[in-house]
């Protein structure tokens, strides 16, 4: 292929009214579009994973650890099945199966600070529902975590160990509330408009090919 | 020759003063190089007439597509300086456009006195850092002198330049040889070093014995000398850039699998994991000033930043294309010679997203046109060429 000053000179002579037609039509497109998406919303916030102390027969060993390993933590909670009816039903207004999926895939998780926060961004329409949604999930977190801890320390082994060192349960913490986005993050302007630049332009050769092949 | 030699002198002065500037006034130039290559791509864009390869879709498609499907970043976090990023892509582009677009101007002219200047400027400044502050020789000894920007990027540039004199215009001459192992000493540049030893290895291959036993005497005073500057018996993961590789990969607990597992990587605009950046904080603060704005750009070395931000697949497709496309023009054993640099810093610093190592590439492509096919690319220097044609 073969591209030259006078030939692109050439191009845009010939292809100018189609060019601003294609750019003009998917430039309203890209409006309609943006009017019209549904606004996403954000929210964040992060909890610190419980502590316990190690059981170990070795003396200079540290005498803490996490309860759970953040993949072991993140990996349960991406399974879409593991929430209740009522928990989705609060979240995304109805239980479907396509809601729960479509929950999972609009929850973010990512480790923090040492490995032992973890960090929570929902993205959902509306920004009533991203909070309400993200404060359940918050709730439901923590009262699971303290139950799984409250579980373990029961076992002969970790609560024995626990008695001789009370100060190294570290229960599941709250480290970052819940914060909304300041305003929708989706649709992104700048990035719909990009796109709808670039798509007229692409239209435009696309077509210029076509009339090329087809007209002589 | 009193002409020649007047212009070098000429030209020396004006460098030192463009130093002197830098040095003393501390200029932001990160952008010159993108700058001039911008204003290049104008000035030529009249005399675009070349047969350009498809991979100039693969360039744009995938300039496109991590900068418009890249997943959205939280609003919660700084923004990532993901145009640095995006850059090895639009190389890649230029590099299909423009490779047969060299200027008019004698380029190996300007090479050849480059490969003679540049360590007379690092020695001024050197003696710019005695006379401001009083260093004695130990002290000038352990400083990484430069020209205008850090000596990593020039190094990379300045290998260029001599793998052009060499490979391409093929003057064999030890001067040369000499006068980058002295660079090489004075820049103190680890990642210079294993540039140059790649280098080292095709000039290796290309004299007489009697020029390889003093490169072999020249690489390992070189060697001994950034050796115990650089503290390179040091272990081996006390070394910055292996840090942040191991912090990384740390994220993928090891496991190639994990690596494997993320094609395109996590995009431009997604901040290094919170526990990676945890572990390497002062680097974050660095780059940012925040040490909580963990820019992937932090991770510093292009193969690492490019593992999380690309995906393992793209980082090594960014490679290969660079290649397919310079060995269109030289051919596959100057492409390898002249990406060589290019490929090495990039194992320490930005090496395939900067911009003065993309301009050691590109004048590579240019000096080899000209001096190969000097009727299709006249250059106004040589008489005899202006007039056979």
């Amino acid at each position: 292929m073969i591209i030259s000053y006078q030939e692109v000179t050439h191009w845009f002579r010939t292809n100018f009214k189609v060019l601003v037609i294609m750019e003009v039509l998917c430039l309203l497109v890209a409006g309609g579009y943006f009017l019209f998406a549904p606004r996403i919303y954000e929210a964040n916030f992060s909890i610190g994973l419980p502590k316990v102390p190690l059981v170990s027969s070795q003396p200079n060993s540290p005498n803490i650890r996490l309860m759970l390993s953040p993949q072991e933590f993140i990996r349960p909670t991406q399974d879409p099945m593991a929430y209740s009816d009522e928990f989705v039903k609060n979240c995304m207004a109805q239980d479907t199966n396509a809601n729960r999926k479509k929950m999972i895939n609009a929850l973010q998780l990512g480790v923090r600070q040492q490995g032992d926060v973890i960090a929570f961004t929902l993205r959902l329409e509306g920004r009533e529902r991203t909070a309400t949604c993200a404060n359940l999930f918050l709730a439901k977190v923590l009262e699971d975590l303290s139950i799984a801890q409250e579980n373990y320390l029961k076992i002969p082994a970790a609560s024995s160990a626990a008695q001789a060192n009370p100060d190294n349960i570290v229960k599941p913490s709250l480290i970052q509330v819940v914060r909304m986005s300041d305003s929708y993050i989706n649709p992104d302007l700048i990035k719909i408009f990009t796109t709808a630049v670039l798509a007229g332009a692409f239209l435009t050769m696309f077509l210029s090919v076509m009339r090329k092949r087809y007209r002589n | 020759m009193r002409q020649k030699y007047s212009q070098f002198f000429l030209v020396l002065v004006i460098c030192c003063a463009i130093h002197a500037l830098v040095f003393l006034r501390s200029i932001p130039v990160y952008f010159l190089p993108d700058l001039a290559l911008i204003l290049y791509l104008a000035y030529k864009f009249k005399d675009l007439n070349q047969e350009v390869s498809p991979l100039l879709f693969v360039g744009l498609g995938l300039l496109i597509g991590f900068f418009l499907l890249s997943p959205e970043p939280s609003q919660t976090e700084f923004p990532n300086n993901y145009i640095v990023t995006l850059k090895p892509f639009a190389y890649i582009c230029i590099l299909a456009l423009y490779s047969r677009n060299p200027p008019q101007v004698n380029l190996s002219k300007w090479v050849r006195m480059f490969l003679v200047l540049y360590p007379l400027i690092l020695l001024w400044n050197l003696l710019l850092v005695h006379l401001q502050e009083n260093a004695n020789l130990a002290q000038l000894m352990t400083r990484r002198p430069y020209f205008i920007f850090e000596n990593n990027f020039e190094i990379t540039f300045y290998l260029n330049c001599f793998t052009i004199v060499f490979f391409v215009l093929g003057e064999r001459r030890l001067r040369d040889f000499i006068l980058l192992v002295a660079v090489i000493i004075l820049a103190g540049s680890r990642s210079g070093l294993l540039s140059f030893a790649f280098i080292f290895i095709f000039y290796f291959l290309a004299v007489s014995w009697r020029y390889k036993i003093a490169a072999i005497t020249l690489l390992g005073l070189a060697i001994a000398y950034i050796g115990k500057g650089r503290n390179i018996s040091a272990p081996v993961n006390t070394i910055d850039r292996v840090q942040s590789l191991l912090a990384l990969l740390s994220h993928y607990e090891f496991s190639i699998i994990e690596v494997l597992k993320i094609p395109f990587g996590y995009g431009i605009y997604i901040k290094v994991p919170g526990h990676v950046c945890a572990k390497l904080p002062d680097f974050a603060e660095w780059f940012t000033g925040n040490s909580n704005n963990c820019d992937p750009l932090m991770l510093q070395a292009f193969y690492t930043r490019a593992m999380y931000q690309f995906g393992i697949y793209i980082t090594f497709l960014v490679p290969i294309l660079f290649f397919l496309l310079v060995k269109k023009e030289m051919g596959w054993r100057l492409a390898i010679i002249t990406l060589t640099p290019m490929a090495c810093v990039a194992t320490s610093v930005g090496g395939f997203s900067n911009g003065l190592a993309f301009w050691g590439v590109l004048i590579s492509i240019y000096v080899y046109l000209q001096h190969t096919y000097p009727i299709l690319f006249p250059s106004y220097a040589p008489k005899a060429i202006r007039l056979a044609t």
